[in-house]
């Protein structure tokens, strides 16, 4: 479920940490557990043109099937090279990320040679979510020492929350008061030998606040990939009001008997729109009746009525009983992800694209982009975050984040960090297609105008100044002119 | 325009005191910097007076004030704002008002001026308050009868640059303070009104801190030269409304009754950049400023001005690269002196430059009416926000100082996406014939509100489908009959993209619940 982008937690992350040594014996199901090792390379969206950084971490893995070790997608994001290692065997195993999943946290690897790992026991899932207070145990390889760590905690909540890797998707958790450290990311948590979650975040404000992601989402992640591919969670895209005030259900036409949530938004562009409307009284989904603040009963358990939409995958449906109109009627969704929301994610793993014309350099906005430049304009934050909701939500934005320092661009500061609108009043809705534009725009039309929103006049460029200005900026700063993504 | 006069509630002091003050003809008790030629006072230099002695109608013209700040809260209109004294000078005039900053009196619900011995207080009246060139003049409560008249100080001449002149400051204990400042420069200053200016003066001294405030007279010659607004003490840098601006601000007053200045109504940028010269054909030699953005009905628009006509001359005067004029007195000021120079004396501001190469020529009318048109989201000042509660629905119109507050610092891009095109919009397809926009700013959970959430900030567009034009036919709307009778409901339409745009008010809930509010002391509006 997509949430809102304000709440933040702290991300329990990994630690550069020198190799391990001697190990404990205390735990039988040790050997399944493994550390990983990753370094990274990240790229600076701030310099696009520029070789990324490099850095690295320690996290924590389980061997889950064959060749299949689950652990965090925040431990192995950006990775150049993942090795792992068990405590006895000493060696570590180059390993590659079969499947990654940003929108819940979880990553599938395998290693170049399983033949060590053929006699270690598979960890296997709880079905049942384990009840509050009962006990569970860490363990991993977490800041605090080298060898593998076991701390012991209960189930404290279960609940939804915002997983800070993407920063856009909350999903059910396990908050347990185990303690959880920079290092546990992606290590398993036990009641008795089966697992009930996945160690990966903690909110450092509080004390002893742990979060685990359940088997639930950990089951939803393995099935998706079934098919070879990881879909994504599936949005209904919608929002709801409860009616606690009889005169409106009768201005509704609800009648007592029948219990429900009123309809109050509908994301453009969801999977819900055009299907449901603003209004409709949902009084059953798939079946199960709703009640009048949005709880269904799963499997013996009350939960809000999305929880159904996040155990679904793309191109399943949800089925509908609504009152429209004060008709009762039916209505079915065939679910799809939000694409839009991809704009508001947090991106890992890929080179930065950019496009650099006559001292000009341009960016499609994103999460990653936003905040390496700090883009402060008013008109672009407010085109960002509404961007959703327009008529186009599949066009990219584009922002001037930078303006090489040169003679020919001494008098058009001002427009850095702004919008892009249009180029010769076309306009413009890819980082491809402004390329195409420039391209032609550039010969056949003796200025380029620029339109960024927000400046009353469009930045002037004459074409033909531009294009040898172009030339010679590229021979002194030794770049590429473009980088597209696929 | 006309603004009202204040009336504020009426008090009385009684007793006066005679009292005698020395000035600069006096030996002075202590010099703080030495200087080998005593004749001119050194730069910088304080020199204290005693009481004593003097020329009684000039330094009976040094007037103490002391301003109550009342600021309602733009967000909270129903809370009442903590006061604040605000404490500065001002003088008297020949003609017999009491000149000062209009930052001394905005939003003050008292004004207390005494003499600079503080021996008599009197409460004042504000005469006229021009927040577009920062002045204000007052007047006693007590009239005729006050105790605080004197002759009053006359106006000086225009200064030159390096010359010097004294910043007067009054101490608590009734001594005076003078402070030598050197003139650096005069440039257009920005004042209270949104994007307002005028003409002022830039001097380097080094001011005590004697009062909260930093409006002050400046004098030279025993004349009044400016009234200081600010001071940097990292700079050493005081601001000052410049005379002429003075002159004109009395002058218009006292023959026309009137004051504030026309809003041209056009964004500008400068031609600085070749690549811009080039595109609009601007012969070389040339310079002026480039027309951006013209506001519709604007003055500017009357005229005939078209967006990316270049201005190069206005009132005669050639206007440089960046907007500059050469001023008769000082050199390099900003363009928009010359309005404030025309006005109201002429009609018009007559303007000539190029459109696309050809020379053209404007006669851009000089008046207020832009600043009267209403604007939907607009500054103010004087007035209280208007707030009206109806079952814990709070609804108040959209204003500046309204989205400041609740939107804070960077409120441009914390607004609802809504405010947003609407600001950028002069006319809205909102309501073409509103007045104002009214918004739900605020819900206090009642029995009348529940269920309602996430509806904060949405524009109210028609209450049982009658278009809202402004806040006070939205109450007429709300206390008149409801739409539902049998279900005694009032329908509120809100403007919000795809969503669910009513809400429904159960109107006797509601008036439940004004009442359990008025016992708990809100008021339901302030009009």
């Amino acid at each position: 479920m997509i949430t809102s982008l304000t709440r933040r937690f702290a991300l329990i992350n990994i630690l550069l940490v020198v190799s391990s040594l001697g190990f404990s014996q205390a735990i039988s199901l040790e050997k399944s557990i493994v550390k990983i090792e990753v370094s990274t390379e990240n790229y600076d969206y701030s310099l696009p043109w520029s070789a990324p950084r490099f850095s690295g971490g320690i996290g924590t893995g389980f061997l889950i099937g064959e060749n299949q070790f689950l652990t965090n997608a925040h431990v192995v994001s950006n990775a150049r090279q993942i090795l792992i290692s068990s405590h006895n065997v000493d060696k570590k195993y180059t390993a590659r990320i079969k499947y990654i999943a940003h929108d819940c946290d979880l990553a599938l690897l395998e290693i170049e040679d399983f033949t060590d790992f053929e006699d270690v026991p598979v960890l296997t899932f709880k079905e049942v979510l384990p009840t509050l207070d009962s006990t569970v145990k860490v363990i991993g390889f977490p800041m605090g020492g080298n060898r593998i760590s076991i701390t012991k905690g209960i189930v404290s909540r279960i609940d939804f929350t915002t997983y800070v890797h993407s920063g856009v998707d909350s999903h059910l958790i396990l908050q347990v008061d185990a303690a959880i450290n920079p290092g546990n990311s992606g290590g398993p948590a036990f009641q008795g030998e089966e697992v009930v979650g996945v160690a990966f975040q903690g909110l450092t404000s509080a004390d002893n606040t742990g979060y685990l992601i359940p088997v639930p989402v950990i089951k939803r992640f393995l099935t998706d990939i079934e098919d070879g591919s990881y879909d994504g969670y599936v949005e209904l895209g919608i929002s709801y009001w409860s009616l606690e005030q009889d005169k409106l259900r009768d201005y509704y036409k609800i009648k007592d008997s029948q219990s429900g949530v009123l309809i109050s938004q509908v994301m453009p562009h969801s999977s819900a729109d055009g299907i449901l409307k603003p209004g409709d009284f949902l009084t059953k989904i798939d079946g199960i009746t709703i009640s009048n603040t949005g709880f269904i009963q799963l499997k013996g358990n009350p939960v809000p009525l999305y929880e159904l939409a996040e155990r679904k995958f793309t191109d399943d449906t949800l089925e509908f009983e609504l009152i429209r109109d004060g008709q009762l009627t039916k209505a079915n969704v065939t679910l799809d992800r939000l694409k839009g929301m991809d704009l508001y994610k947090v991106i890992y793993g890929e080179k930065p694209a950019y496009l650099f014309f006559s001292g000009l350099a341009f960016q499609p906005l994103n999460q990653n982009s936003l905040a390496a430049h700090k883009l402060s304009d008013p008109s672009l934050l407010q085109a960002y975050n509404h961007h959703l909701q327009s008529d186009n939500p599949e066009d990219e934005l584009l922002a001037l984040t930078h303006i090489e320092s040169d003679l020919s661009t001494a008098w058009i500061q001002e427009f850095k960090g702004a919008l892009l609108l249009k180029v010769n009043d076309i306009d413009i809705i890819s980082l491809t297609q402004l390329h195409e534009v420039i391209q032609e725009q550039s010969k056949i039309s003796p200025h380029l105008h620029f339109t960024f929103s927000g400046f009353d006049m469009p930045l002037i460029l004459d074409s033909k100044d531009a294009l040898q200005n172009h030339e010679r900026l590229l021979n002194k700063l030794k770049m590429a002119p473009f980088y597209f993504n696929s | 325009m006309m603004r009202t006069l204040f009336t504020l509630p009426s008090l009385f002091l009684a007793s006066c005191l005679s009292f005698l003050i020395c000035i600069t003809s006096c030996q002075p008790l202590e010099n703080t910097t030495a200087t080998a030629n005593s004749d001119e006072p050194a730069i910088g230099s304080v020199t204290i007076t005693e009481i004593g002695e003097g020329k009684d109608h000039f330094t009976k013209s040094f007037i103490r004030i002391q301003s109550t700040i009342k600021a309602p809260l733009a967000h909270a209109p129903w809370q009442l704002p903590k006061p604040q004294n605000q404490y500065g000078m001002g003088v008297v005039l020949e003609n017999g008002y009491i000149l000062t900053s209009a930052s001394m009196v905005a939003n003050t619900s008292y004004i207390e001026i005494s003499s600079s011995d503080d021996l008599i207080k009197e409460q004042a009246v504000v005469v006229a308050c021009d927040y577009d060139s920062n002045l204000a003049l007052l007047q006693s409560q007590l009239g005729k009868d006050s105790q605080l008249k004197s002759t009053g100080i006359s106006l000086s001449q225009p200064i030159t640059k390096d010359d010097t002149a004294q910043i007067w400051q009054l101490e608590s204990q009734g001594e005076t303070l003078t402070t030598t400042a050197t003139f650096q420069k005069a440039l257009m200053i920005s004042t209270l009104e949104e994007a307002g200016s005028t003409l002022g003066y830039q001097f380097k001294a080094s001011l005590q801190r004697s009062s909260n405030s930093f409006c002050l007279p400046v004098i030279k010659d025993e004349q009044l030269l400016g009234i200081m607004v600010s001071y940097r003490a990292d700079e050493q840098r005081c601001t000052s409304v410049s005379l002429e601006s003075i002159q004109r601000f009395i002058s218009t007053f006292e023959q026309k009754g009137d004051y504030g200045l026309p809003l041209l109504g056009f964004n500008f940028k400068n031609t600085l950049s070749p690549t811009y010269r080039d595109w609009l054909k601007l012969p070389n030699n040339e310079q002026g400023i480039i027309v951006t953005k013209i506001i519709p009905n604007s003055p500017i628009e009357q005229a005939g001005i078209q967006k990316y006509d270049v201005i190069t001359h206005i009132a005669g005067f050639d206007i440089d690269s960046k907007g500059y004029f050469d001023h008769p007195q000082y050199p390099k000021i900003f363009w928009t002196a010359l309005i404030e120079q025309a006005y109201p004396q002429e009609l018009t501001l007559k303007m000539k430059g190029y459109r696309q190469g050809q020379a053209v020529e404007f006669d851009v009318p000089l008046n207020q009416d832009l600043k009267s048109e209403q604007k939907i989201i607009r500054n103010y000042f004087e007035e209280d926000p208007l707030y009206f509660v109806y079952g814990g629905f709070i609804f108040q119109e959209l204003s500046l100082p309204y989205l400041r507050n609740v939107y804070g610092g960077k409120w441009l891009q914390n607004i609802p996406y809504q405010y947003f095109t609407l600001i950028n919009n002069e006319l809205s397809d909102l309501a073409p014939d509103s007045k104002r926009i009214v918004v739900l700013s605020r819900i206090i959970p009642s029995p009348a509100t529940r269920g309602y959430t996430g509806v904060e900030g949405s524009i109210i567009t028609h209450i049982n489908n009658e278009k809202i034009s402004d806040i006070h036919n939205l109450k007429a709307q709300l206390t008149s009959s409801p739409l539902l009778g049998s279900l005694g409901l009032h329908k509120l339409t809100l403007d919000r993209e795809h969503q669910l745009n009513e809400i429904l008010v159960d109107v006797q809930g509601a008036q439940q619940v004004n009442m359990v509010l008025q016992q708990r002391g809100l008021p339901l509006s302030n009009f």
